[in-house]
C-alpha cells in the first residue's frame, strides 16, 4: 500500500466514524462493549439513529422503525440520542481532521471529506496522511474508531471509506478504478436511493458495469439530463467537485417525529421552544449567529413543506427563533391534519466576532436580558452537575391572548 | 378610436404608464394600457390595482372617438423604435390596433375592454398644498432610508404624518431612519390632512417621476382614509395607502447628542468609499475616532487589508473623544449620496447609540439616525 504515497492523484480523503453516536456511548460506558447496543427512542413511532456492530449483526440499521428493531432484535439495548455529547466529540474530531489539512469539508457529526493535495509534501504522502488520521483520532477520542477511503476524487473516496468498514483503510488505485466499479451494485453510488435503484433495476441494470455499458443516453432517458449524465460520470468514477469549506453553507436545526400527531397551537409552542432553547445553545457553543430560521412540518397524510425567513437581525437567542418559527407554522396550509413532524433549523450562519446590526426600534433592555440568561444558562451547563437550570418558558405570550399579543407584535424585531 | 397625435408625447405617456403596469400580475388584462380617445384629448391609463394613473396628451387630433387595451410593454418598444415625429393609431374592423409610423406598420392585438377595471381620480377629503421642490427634495432624501424589501410592507413606504401646518416625512428600514419636515397648506375646502398615511414606495417614486417634470410652483396632493391622489392637467396618480403600523419613529430619534461635529460631505464621502474597499460583506463596518479639528476613518477585514483615511471635521459641541463608533458605510453613503447639501452635522453620544445626521442649516427640516454596529471591540484590538 505505502507504494501509492508517490501518487500525487491521491488528493482526497472520506473519513467515516464507525457507529459513531454507539460507540460513544460505549466510550462513556465500556460495559455495552461487546452488545447489540442501538441508539434510538424505542416508541411507537421512533426510528433507529445508530446501532452497535452486534446489532446490525440483527438487521438493524440507521432509520429502522424501532418497532422493527425491537422485534428482529429484542435482546437490544436501547440508548436515547445525547446530541450535545456527539457535538462535543465530533468538534474532537474534526479537529484533529483540521491538523492536516484546512480543506475539510463536513458532511454531518461523523463524516468528512479532506482534501489533502496541498499536505502530500508535508506529511509524506496520502496513505501515511491516512494512517496517522486514524490513530490520532484513535488517541485524542479516547478509543473511537475511523474509517477512512483515500482516492482521486470525493465521490471514490466516499465509495472506498465504506468497503472495509469499521476500522478500515482502503485506497483506490488510480490505474484500477474501473476494476473496482465494475462489480459493485448501483446502489453504491452516493445519491442512489432506493427510488434510483428501482427506476435501474426496472431497466435491468443492477451493477455498475451496466450502467457504464448502457451508455449515456439511456440513462438520460430514464433519468432526466443532469442525473442521467451525473449518474454516467459517476459509473466511470469521474467527479469533479471540490472541497467546500465554506461555513455559510452549514445549518443548525432540531427536528422531531411526534408519537401521535400533534394540533398547531400549545403542542406545537412546547416543540418549537424546546427546538428553539437546543438550537440557540447550538449557535452559541459554536460562537454563530443565524440569519435564516427554517421550519420543516410533515403532516399526517406524509406531505412535507419547509418556509424560511431572513431574521433581520441575527441571532443565537431563542426568542427570535421560537417566534419566527411559530409565525412561518401559523402561515402553514395544514387543510385539517394533524403535525407528523415538525423541525426547526437555521442557516447563513455567520461567526459571532462579526460586526452586528442593531435595529432602532428593537427593545434592548430585553434583549440583554436574554442574554444574560443565556450566559447564565450556558455557564450552569458547563459545570458538573448543574444541569438543573432552565429558562422560564414565558418567551412570549400564548397566542390565543389576543388583546396583549398585538402590541408584543410592534417589538418583534422580525415581523417588521 | 382612430387618432393622430405627436410620437415623442405618446411614448412619454406610455412610458410613465409603463411604471404602474406590471409584468407578471394575477389578472393578465393587467399587462395592458388603456388608451381612450375623446373630445377632450387622448388618455393612456395602467394599473396593478394600487396604483393606477392616467397621462394625459391634449394635441391629438381625434378623427373617431373610442378606446382599446393594448399590451403596454409591446407598445412601448414599438414606440421607442418609431422614428417619424408623428404617429397614427387605429382599431381597425377586425379589433386589431393599428400603429403608423412613417413607412413602418404595426398591428397588435388588443384586450377585452370590459375586463379592465375602471380608476378613480377625483378623490374626495383632505389635501395638502405644498412647494413643489421642497416636497421632491424631501422625498428623495426620506425614501433613501426606506425598506428595499417589499415583503416588509409597512417599512417599504414613506410615512407622511400631518400636525396641522407641518407635514413630517419619514423612512426608516429598522436600522436607520430619516425625518424630514415641510410646511404645507390646505389644498381645499376639505381641510389639511391629520395623522398617519403610510405610502407604498412605488407610488411615492411614481410621484416624485412626475413632479419633477411639473411646471408649477405649487402642487396639491390628496390624501384620505385609503388613497393618495395626485391630479393635474397632465398626469393623474392614485394609489392605495398601506394598511398596517408604521414604527413608532418619535422614540427612535435621540434626544440632546453631546458630541456634534460638522463635516464636508464630499470629503466624508470619499472617506467613506476608501474605506469601504477593505470590508467584506460579513465584516461590513467602519470605524470613526473624532478629534477636534479631525476624524480617523479605518477599517480591516482578515484575507482582505487595513485602510486608515483622515478628514477635517469642526467640532461644534462637546469635548469627548475617548469613543469610536462603528458604522455600516453602505448606509452613510446612501445617506450622503442624497442629501445635496454640502455639508453635513453629526451628533453622537458614545459608541453605542445612534447617530444623527442632519443639515447644518435647519437641523430639524432633515434628520437622519443611523444605529452603529456592535463590534467585538477585543477583536479589533
Amino acid at each position: 500500500m505505502d507504494q501509492f504515497d508517490n501518487d500525487s492523484r491521491l488528493i482526497f480523503i472520506h473519513a467515516d466514524m464507525d457507529a459513531f453516536f454507539a460507540a460513544v456511548e460505549i466510550l462513556d460506558d465500556p460495559s455495552l462493549a461487546g452488545k447489540p447496543l442501538i441508539i434510538g427512542h424505542p416508541g411507537p413511532r421512533g426510528v433507529v439513529s445508530t446501532a452497535s456492530y452486534e446489532a446490525r449483526k440483527c438487521g438493524v440499521h440507521s432509520a429502522l422503525p424501532s418497532v422493527e428493531a425491537m422485534r428482529r432484535c429484542p435482546e437490544g439495548i436501547w440508548r436515547s440520542p445525547r446530541g450535545a455529547r456527539y457535538q462535543q466529540v465530533s468538534r474532537q474530531v474534526m479537529g484533529v481532521f483540521e491538523q492536516f489539512t484546512p480543506e475539510v469539508e463536513p458532511l454531518s457529526l461523523d463524516e468528512a471529506f479532506l482534501g489533502i493535495e496541498g499536505s502530500l509534501r508535508l506529511f509524506g504522502g496520502a496513505v501515511t496522511i491516512a494512517r496517522q488520521l486514524r490513530q490520532r483520532v484513535h488517541q485524542v477520542t479516547g478509543g473511537l474508531t475511523i474509517s477512512v477511503g483515500v482516492a482521486p476524487n470525493k465521490f471514490l473516496a466516499k465509495l472506498a471509506s465504506d468497503l472495509q468498514k469499521p476500522d478500515g483503510l482502503t485506497v483506490v488505485d488510480p490505474d484500477r478504478i474501473q476494476q473496482l466499479l465494475d462489480p459493485l451494485p448501483v446502489e453504491k453510488i452516493w445519491g442512489v436511493g432506493p427510488r434510483t435503484r428501482d427506476a435501474l433495476h426496472h431497466i435491468g441494470l443492477r451493477e455498475i458495469r451496466h450502467l457504464r455499458r448502457a451508455g449515456r443516453e439511456l440513462l438520460v432517458r430514464h433519468l432526466g439530463e443532469s442525473s442521467g449524465h451525473h449518474l454516467w460520470q459517476l459509473a466511470h468514477g469521474e467527479d469533479n467537485r471540490s472541497i467546500s469549506t465554506e461555513r455559510g453553507s452549514r445549518s443548525i436545526s432540531r427536528e422531531c417525529t411526534f408519537q401521535i400527531d400533534i394540533a398547531r397551537g400549545s403542542a406545537s409552542d412546547g416543540f418549537l421552544r424546546e427546538a428553539a432553547e437546543e438550537v440557540a445553545r447550538s449557535l452559541r457553543d459554536e460562537n454563530l449567529r443565524a440569519r435564516t430560521v427554517r421550519l420543516k412540518v410533515r403532516t399526517g397524510s406524509f406531505r412535507t413543506m419547509s418556509r424560511s425567513l431572513t431574521l433581520q437581525i441575527p441571532t443565537q437567542e431563542p426568542g427570535p427563533l421560537f417566534e419566527t418559527a411559530r409565525s412561518l407554522l401559523a402561515e402553514v396550509e395544514l387543510e385539517g391534519e394533524g403535525i407528523r413532524l415538525l423541525g426547526l433549523g437555521t442557516g447563513n450562519l455567520i461567526p459571532q466576532s462579526s460586526p452586528l446590526q442593531p435595529g432602532l426600534f428593537e427593545d434592548r433592555a430585553a434583549a440583554h436580558r436574554q442574554q444574560v440568561v443565556s450566559q447564565l444558562l450556558d455557564r450552569s451547563r458547563r459545570i458538573e452537575g448543574g444541569a438543573g437550570l432552565e429558562r422560564g418558558k414565558l418567551l412570549s405570550k400564548p397566542p390565543e391572548d389576543s388583546t396583549t399579543a398585538d402590541s408584543k407584535q410592534l417589538d418583534d424585531p422580525t415581523g417588521g | 378610436m382612430k387618432i393622430q397625435c405627436q410620437a415623442r408625447e405618446l411614448l412619454e405617456a406610455v412610458s410613465l404608464v409603463s411604471g404602474v403596469v406590471p409584468g407578471n400580475p394575477t389578472r393578465p388584462v393587467l399587462q395592458q394600457a388603456k388608451i381612450s380617445a375623446t373630445r377632450d384629448g387622448l388618455q393612456v391609463e395602467g394599473t396593478d390595482l394600487e396604483v393606477g394613473l392616467r397621462a394625459q396628451i391634449d394635441e391629438v387630433m381625434v378623427e373617431q372617438e373610442g378606446a382599446c387595451l393594448i399590451p403596454c410593454a409591446r407598445l412601448l418598444k414599438v414606440l421607442r423604435e418609431s422614428h417619424n415625429p408623428e404617429i397614427s393609431f387605429e382599431v381597425d374592423a377586425a379589433g386589431q390596433a393599428c400603429i403608423h409610423s412613417g413607412n413602418a406598420h404595426f398591428k397588435l392585438p388588443t384586450g377585452p375592454l370590459e375586463e379592465y377595471p375602471s380608476i378613480e381620480f377625483n378623490p374626495p377629503g383632505p389635501s395638502l398644498r405644498v412647494d413643489r421642490v421642497k416636497l421632491l427634495q424631501t422625498l428623495s432624501r426620506v425614501s433613501v432610508a426606506a425598506a428595499k424589501d417589499a415583503t416588509r410592507f409597512n417599512m417599504h413606504s414613506v410615512l407622511f404624518d400631518g400636525h396641522g401646518e407641518e407635514l413630517k416625512v419619514v423612512s426608516t428600514d429598522g436600522k436607520r431612519m430619516a425625518v424630514g419636515a415641510i410646511s404645507i397648506s390646505a389644498g381645499g375646502e376639505d381641510g389639511i390632512p391629520e395623522g398617519q398615511y403610510i405610502l407604498p414606495l412605488k407610488g411615492v417614486d411614481l410621484l416624485a417621476k412626475i413632479l419633477s417634470s411639473e411646471t408649477e410652483e405649487e402642487v396639491v396632493v390628496h390624501l384620505d382614509k385609503n388613497e393618495v391622489t395626485y391630479v393635474s392637467d397632465r398626469v393623474s396618480l392614485t394609489c392605495r395607502l398601506v394598511e398596517g403600523k408604521f414604527p413608532e419613529y418619535e422614540r427612535a430619534i435621540p434626544a440632546e447628542l453631546e458630541n456634534v461635529y460638522d463635516i464636508k460631505t464630499e470629503e466624508l464621502l470619499v472617506a467613506l468609499r476608501q474605506t469601504r474597499l477593505m470590508t467584506t460583506k460579513e465584516t461590513n463596518s467602519v470605524r470613526f475616532q473624532f478629534g477636534e479639528s479631525s476624524a480617523t476613518l479605518s477599517s480591516s477585514a482578515s484575507n482582505v487589508g487595513e485602510s486608515k483615511v483622515e478628514f477635517s471635521v469642526e467640532r461644534v459641541e462637546g469635548d469627548d473623544d475617548g469613543f469610536a463608533i462603528h458604522f455600516n458605510p453602505e448606509y452613510l453613503i446612501e445617506l450622503l449620496n442624497k442629501i445635496d447639501s454640502s455639508q453635513i452635522r453629526c451628533g453622537l453620544r458614545d459608541g453605542k447609540t445612534a447617530g444623527l445626521f442632519s443639515l447644518p442649516d435647519g437641523e430639524n427640516s432633515y434628520r437622519h439616525i443611523v444605529m452603529p454596529l456592535v463590534v467585538n471591540e477585543m477583536q479589533e484590538a
